[in-house]
């Protein structure tokens, strides 16, 4: 059997965006990858479609770099990895959610089209 | 029942990925699976339309492969540097493990006077070092190579070379007498072909074999 896509996915999914979600919704609460993936789909309310899985890379790198931390918790006889902020993880943070808003700001301007005197 | 993964843990392996990120990737993919299965069960679908739907949702292998294939951050030092890992690691390894028997044959004899059992220690410690050590450092290799799914020529090139430096390295033990003086070296001798080659022939069957094996099933 083989694992499929039926519906269009974001392909630039990581290209940011999904590093300053995922920083931002750690944020104060720890999480799992599955209610991280719900968490998104409700915050952005399913503009943002990913193939699920895709979320795990960000989450590795992420913890790998020392912006996230992970333990391991059972709940229901499964074995569950909650990921949560380390202080690293706030700094880059205030820096990625700086940098998204600069360029969105930017974008904003161009979008609104030139202002004349 | 076919593991699902399995064509996904094979991509991800075969592109340099180190095994234990693998293998927490696919735990947590599995987990998350059963996850959106249960969610979408109790939304009221079937078992199997729930399983399907959930499979489309959490991405092809080539989704769920790219992130990791294109990140040289998550491959293992077997796949960015296989000449370091196969080639230089064992010869040193090698270097440390004969240095390490010689300085304990060393330290189990006092100087100007030599036990007994120090004549048969020593032999039996210079074909340790001769056989036993080549042999487990090119199975090691062999080992690695297979769990990393990596291309048969570094190991197999690392293995030639582990086994060809062990066989012109000798330890050597020589005493002059019972409870007299000797001499413990570390010297360089002439490569014997006949030990190369049943060394080469031994270390390199289980690559040869399991690769095979590994290689039919991923076709399959």
């Amino acid at each position: 059997m083989r694992l499929y896509l039926k519906r269009d996915t974001n392909p630039n999914f990581l290209n940011g965006v999904p590093e300053l979600l995922v920083l931002q919704l750690l944020k104060g609460r720890e999480m799992y990858g599955y209610e991280l993936v719900q968490a998104i789909k409700d915050g952005t309310g399913e503009t943002i479609v990913i193939g699920e899985g895709v979320v795990y890379p960000v989450l590795h790198m992420l913890e790998r770099e020392g912006a996230l931390q992970s333990r391991r918790q059972t709940v229901s006889g499964r074995s569950r990895i909650y990921y949560s902020l380390t202080p690293n993880g706030e700094r880059r943070l205030q820096e990625v959610a700086g940098a998204w808003q600069r360029i969105t700001g930017a974008i904003r301007n161009v979008l609104e089209g030139p202002r004349h005197a | 029942m076919p593991d699902i993964f399995a064509p996904l843990c094979d991509r991800l392996l075969r592109a340099g990925v180190r095994p234990k990120t693998v293998n927490r990737y696919l735990a947590e993919l599995r987990d998350h699976l059963d996850d959106l299965t249960a969610e979408l069960e109790a939304n009221g679908l079937s078992p199997d339309a729930a399983r399907d739907h959930a499979l489309s949702r959490l991405g092809s292998i080539e989704t769920l492969a790219f992130p990791m294939v294109s990140d040289r951050r998550f491959h293992s030092w077997t796949a960015r540097t296989p000449w370091a890992v196969f080639l230089i690691a064992p010869i040193i390894g090698y270097g440390v493990i004969v240095a390490l028997l010689a300085f304990a044959l060393a330290s189990a004899t006092s100087p100007g006077m030599a036990p007994d059992w120090f004549g048969t220690a020593g032999r039996a410690t210079g074909h340790f070092a001769a056989f036993v050590v080549p042999l487990f450092l090119a199975w090691t290799l062999a080992f690695m190579a297979l769990r990393q799914r990596s291309r048969a020529m570094w190991p197999l090139f690392g293995m030639g070379l582990t086994i060809v430096a062990a066989t012109i390295t000798e330890l050597q033990v020589k005493l002059i007498g019972p409870q007299q003086g000797g001499e413990i070296a570390i010297a360089l001798t002439m490569p014997s072909i006949i030990q190369i080659a049943a060394l080469l022939l031994i270390a390199a069957a289980p690559l040869l074999l399991f690769g095979k094996r590994d290689q039919a099933i991923s076709q399959g």
